[in-house]
């Protein structure tokens, strides 16, 4: 991502103004560069209007935290609620420590065993260590995907109709064609994917299959059911559960996404793990 | 041919609807490159219309074969 930005900017520089004038945006991109790779997480923060819970808001998740944190000995993650009609749970982060953050949907539709265990899922990839790279693919990402959105807004706004009128829509499947392809490359290539090794791991640990299995089961069928919100298809690999769907034509290029295993393949991967971990 | 056409479509993965229509988006940026080469120029250049669709088809068609190999590996196919 860095090298593909870098080059045309400094060949430029060196073209234009010679070595100094390239020296020089050289270091300026490597400064602006960790900058943004650094605050990422806050955009993310924002982007989903997150906040910190009130007192005793999180009550009964606070001592599980602590819990998990030690059991999987990572740095105790902030916490942030975020409001939303999807059960969707994920972290961002930086090197000075990870935020997770949690649905309100995800607060009610799950009990405290199962929300232990989609918890400990994060914990698993917050000591895998790539929370960091995550957060700033998803950054990069996101942004490209949305200029669909930008293309569609623009579109209503210039009077091509409303939002459910077939020239916006057909404007904003032109532009999904153009950023889509690319966005789902950096996703691809950018991100890890620990989908089946943190579900593994934590059936392992935990050792109560039957809960995570149920807490997965609960979270994908909510998703299916009452899922009408769009969420950006340039984090999908922050959550633990898919949460963009292709409804109609429009979001065909939405397919590029599907990039987690299918719930089969994850409940037969927890099926197969040989327990020998704690009791809650 | 129409049926031909229907039966080629709905034999594709949804990916690859995606993929297609990506191609047809990128050929929509191609059209609008030349049609404003052509204006600025006010005069239709052959060669360096031929020259700029190979070279931007070609980066097109290349990293579409790259994203295939990414996305066969990488996409859970439903």
């Amino acid at each position: 991502m860095f090298f593909i930005i870098s080059v045309p900017v400094i060949g430029s520089s060196v073209y234009f103004g010679g070595i100094v004038a390239g020296a020089l945006s050289l270091v300026i991109i490597i400064i602006l560069g960790r900058y943004v790779y650094l605050s990422a997480f806050r955009v993310l923060l924002k982007w989903y209007r997150c906040r910190e819970p009130g007192q005793g808001e999180l009550s009964t998740i606070d001592p599980i935290i602590d819990d998990l944190s030690s059991n999987f000995s990572v740095k105790r993650p902030k916490i942030y609620i975020f409001e939303s009609s999807v059960p969707v749970i994920f972290t961002v982060g930086s090197h000075k420590g990870p935020c997770m953050v949690l649905s309100s949907r995800s607060l009610s539709i799950l009990d405290k065993n199962e929300l232990k265990c989609i918890i400990a899922r994060e914990m698993v990839r917050i000591k895998e260590g790539s929370i960091s790279q995550n957060t700033f693919v998803a950054l990069v990402a996101g942004i490209i995907a949305s200029f669909s959105t930008t293309a569609l807004w623009m579109a209503m706004l210039s009077g091509f109709g409303n939002e459910e009128d077939p020239a916006p829509k057909f404007i904003r499947f032109v532009v999904m064609g153009i950023v889509m392809f690319p966005c789902s490359i950096i996703v691809y290539t950018g991100a890890s994917d620990l989908t089946l090794k943190a579900d593994t791991e934590v059936a392992r640990v935990l050792g109560k299959k039957d809960v995570l299995v149920s807490a997965l089961k609960r979270m994908h069928t909510d998703i299916l059911l009452n899922s009408m919100e769009y969420f950006n298809p340039g984090h999908v690999h922050l959550f633990t559960m898919n949460p963009v769907k292709v409804n109609s034509f429009f979001d065909l290029h939405l397919s590029l996404f599907e990039m987690r295993p299918d719930m089969a393949q994850r409940l037969n991967a927890i099926s197969q793990v040989m327990v020998n971990g704690s009791e809650f | 041919m129409f049926s031909e056409l229907n039966y080629f479509y709905t034999s594709l993965k949804d990916w690859q609807k995606a993929l297609m229509f990506s191609f047809i988006s990128y050929s929509i940026i191609l059209f609008g490159l030349i049609v404003a080469i052509t204006f600025i120029l006010k005069d239709f250049k052959f060669v360096l219309v031929f020259g700029l669709t190979f070279v931007y088809m070609g980066a097109v068609i290349l990293l579409m074969i790259i994203s295939v190999r990414i996305l066969k590996k990488r996409l859970i196919e439903k």
